[in-house]
């Protein structure tokens, strides 16, 4: 079974090379029967590869230890559902599962363009086999999920236990398909350059594939956040950590290029910053997995010694050199806007200081994640650039966004003017100021201690509530020019309506970040059958019991809280261990309300004196950032079912 | 048979029972000191986590690190001193966020670098050029628009 995969993923690359070979032939000769044949290549090479993964996968089910892959991320007591998502717990299975899912994205690429974006077809179909031929090329030689093993073991070594969570189960394929969605805008993005033209039907189809990538993005990115808040026990989110970053970087640059796409639509202008963006947030999808996978992070000594890094770094320089000479040569002949439309106080001036913005976080994140690196390979010296770095920087970018999106959401595409009157701008401005109050106070935003914190709370606030209340108004005022008839309106704003739900969602995850200012947390040990007081909680511990969960055994120990005498609830925080590693590790208790979140990692428990050793934290508005994702997504799918842009012809400037 | 099960598990938990490093972070420490305990420990990495704090993590090193704080704020040193001492044991790596002088301060200084040449260029390529803007390219106007819409008609005729 193994030789059939390794097969069928050497027939896919010659399949693909054969595609990048036609399709720029085609595109040469104009020849269409050559295109198709490039189209055809794509779907037979999709389809091998689906089966190879297939093949894994049964694999994986069917405990067959002589592939090398499963016998050291399976083990026959691997619970199914964990089988199945074993698949990708590793390098070379989840290279395997980013082909696939970048073959299968191709494919329904290839198939569902436009009418009118035919044209440029040979160019997207060259761009992604191009692509697609490299990855094929690595799982051939650098992380081969097919690798035999001899003798045949009995058992495996199991699966990593940290990943063994059902967040961690669907974090990785939902960031994997965000990834490979923004293949699509990146070689649309080099067909437009080498065809020389953009058209109406390049941005309407970019601008989906695009707003697809956002949304899943955003769903993986926090999938990952949620995977560290629940699993690694250091009750935080976000750390800054070089994954995260190479992450997040993708992220900010898809939100810079739907910005850019929007001043294309209303106003023309950005054509060429559009494409450069599409390709950037493609190109550091991939920076990101070689910097996390090369082992270039740990150190560069350890790069050295990784296969894979370096003909990942061959892969990006190519990539980055051919686009750069492509864009040298051909941007030129993509013009700009029509003469009349400049740049002046308009909204799509404020939205271009958006994507400033939005660039300049992506720089810091870069510069701080690289930066230990070149550090290291450059002076010989090792540097560690963390969280209070990126914090230094991030609450003012943060802030300047917030008043960005007041500001831009409020203003008129090419002229100095806002949608709503003055006295109702002075109005929301104003009225954010009891809502603010209101909040800080149930919020208990006034006990914090440090000055800073409380100062960048109170600001974070009061401008998070006015951004709010204006982009509500802009809303109402939209509607009430409609006459209050829901219907018209929705149809008619799908799109402007995703988008209100979507900013909506990023100023309440910020509200919610904020909360970290004010996040407490203290070590405590309590003795079996006492209880202790702390953060106006009472927690009574009433032993440890143990318990076996699937392959996992776990220590429990029982914490009845309770608050002003009333019961509240009995947290169970433990410790596990799985049969195949002899790690513990933190099986984490969390419970709470609206407001905060009570956190309880169990880090030690002695028999003798039958004490336990709890971490308790209060998170206050982490469930606001649970809350902010969802609506950030449902902004983008919504958004992304927009009717009415979808079947009528350009509409020019939104008045 | 379910009691000798149990007893597979109790056997099993065994390992996990036994007492483990409980740090205590309060212990040694005069109250007034805690502030700056937990600013010092904040300030430093754990070293075998990725991306924490020592103070965050619960790993024996990081364990050891924060009993050494202890030790020398007890002793008298500074906030300052403290981190030079760590910078000396373990180099620059040891603290969270690289130093602002020297060549290493660069990843300080380089995004602010950035910004400041970064906005006059937006400036000077967006809001400027309005004024350059129709002097580049080929424009349709009326009457090229017209010459091109007739020759497509006569290549539409010629099919």
């Amino acid at each position: 079974m193994a030789d059939i995969g390794h097969y069928l993923l050497l027939i896919c690359t010659i399949i693909s090379v054969y595609g990048v070979i036609t399709a720029l032939l085609a595109t040469r000769m104009r020849h269409r029967p050559l295109y198709l044949s490039a189209k055809m290549a794509q779907t037979i090479s999709c389809a091998l590869t689906l089966t190879a993964a297939a093949i894994l996968w049964w694999s994986f089910f069917a405990r067959d230890y002589s592939f090398a892959y499963i016998f050291k991320n399976s083990s026959n007591d691997l619970p199914p559902f964990y089988t199945l998502t074993a698949f990708w717990s590793s390098l070379e299975g989840s290279h395997l599962l980013w082909t696939l899912l970048l073959s299968i994205c191709a494919t329904v690429a290839l198939w569902t363009h436009a009418k009118d974006n035919e044209h440029i077809m040979p160019y997207v179909t060259a761009s992604l086999q191009a692509v697609l031929a490299w990855m094929y090329y690595l799982a051939l030689t650098h992380s081969d999920p097919f690798m035999r093993m001899l003798p045949i073991p009995n058992d495996g070594q199991g699966m990593n236990a940290l990943l063994q969570n059902p967040y961690m189960a669907i974090h990785p394929p939902t960031l994997f398909v965000g990834y490979t969605l923004l293949s699509v805008p990146f070689a649309y993005g080099v067909a437009a350059l080498c065809y020389g033209d953009i058209t109406a039907g390049w941005l309407k189809t970019v601008r989906r594939w695009a707003l697809l990538a956002f949304c899943f993005l955003t769903a993986g990115v926090s999938l990952g956040g949620r995977w560290a808040y629940v699993e690694l026990g250091w009750a935080g989110y976000w750390a800054w950590d070089p994954v995260e970053n190479s992450s997040l970087i993708p992220w900010l640059l898809c939100v810079c290029l739907l910005h850019s796409l929007l001043v294309q639509d209303k106003v023309g202008h950005l054509k060429r910053m559009s494409i450069a963006l599409s390709f950037g947030a493609f190109f550091f999808s991939f920076f990101g997995t070689f910097i996390t996978r090369s082992g270039v992070i740990s150190s560069v000594h350890s790069f050295a010694q990784s296969p894979i890094g370096g003909s990942y770094l061959w892969f990006l320089a190519v990539m980055l050199l051919v686009f750069i000479v492509i864009y040298y040569l051909r941007a030129p002949s993509i013009l700009p806007a029509e003469a009349a439309k400049v740049w002046g106080v308009a909204k799509e001036s404020a939205l271009l200081i958006t994507q400033f913005l939005l660039l300049t976080l992506a720089t810091i994140v870069v510069i701080g994640t690289l930066f230990p690196i070149v550090a290291e390979a450059l002076m010989g010296q090792r540097i560690s650039v963390q969280a209070p770095y990126f914090n230094t920087f991030a609450p003012y970018i943060g802030l300047a966004l917030v008043v960005a999106i007041a500001i831009g959401n409020i203003m008129r595409y090419q002229r100095a003017q806002l949608t709503i009157s003055r006295n109702m701008l002075i109005a929301s401005l104003l009225a954010a100021l009891p809502l603010a109050l209101v909040f800080a106070s149930f919020g208990k935003v006034w006990s914090t201690p440090a000055r800073f914190a409380l100062a960048a709370q109170c600001v974070g606030i009061y401008f998070c509530f006015a951004s709010f209340l204006v982009l509500s108004v802009d809303v109402f005022a939209r509607m009430s020019a409609l006459r209050f008839k829901l219907m018209l309106f929705l149809r008619r704003n799908c799109g402007y309506l995703g988008g209100y739900i979507a900013h909506v969602g990023l100023l309440i995850a910020i509200l919610g970040f904020l909360g970290n200012y004010r996040a407490l947390d203290k070590s405590v040990d309590i003795t079996e059958g006492e209880s202790i007081s702390l953060f106006g909680y009472d927690f009574a511990f009433n032993g440890a019991t143990v318990r076996k969960d699937n392959n996992a055994t776990i220590l429990e120990g029982i914490l009845q809280v309770s608050r002003a005498g009333r019961r509240l609830y009995s947290l169970q925080p433990g410790q596990s261990r799985y049969p195949t590693s002899q790690e513990l590790f933190h099986e984490i208790a969390v419970r709470g309300n609206f407001w905060r979140d009570l956190y309880v990692v169990m880090t030690a428990y002695d028999s003798k004196k039958q004490t336990a050793t709890f971490n308790i934290h209060i998170n206050p508005t982490v469930k606001l950032v649970w809350l902010s994702i969802f609506l950030m997504v449902a902004g983008g799918l919504m958004a992304l079912f927009d009717p009415y842009r979808g079947t009528a012809p350009y509409r020019g400037i939104d008045q | 048979m379910k009691k000798f099960n149990l007893l597979f598990v109790a056997l099993l938990a065994l390992p996990i029972a036994l007492p483990l490093f409980a740090y205590d972070r309060a212990a040694d420490l005069q109250p007034q000191d805690m502030f700056l305990f937990e600013e010092i420990s904040r300030q430093l990495r754990c070293p075998t986590c990725q991306g924490l704090s020592a103070w965050e993590s619960e790993t024996r090193f990081a364990n050891q690190i924060k009993d050494i704080v202890k030790e020398k704020i007890n002793a008298g040193l500074t906030h300052d001193e403290i981190l030079e001492f760590f910078t000396i044991r373990y180099g620059l790596w040891i603290l969270r966020s690289p130093p602002s002088q020297g060549v290493i301060g660069l990843a300080w200084w380089l995004p602010l670098t950035l910004l400041c040449i970064c906005l006059p260029l937006l400036w000077y390529f967006f809001w400027r050029r309005k004024r350059m803007l129709g002097s580049e390219g080929v424009r349709p106007t009326t009457e090229i628009m017209a010459q091109m819409n007739a020759e497509l008609e006569g290549l539409r005729r010629k099919k």
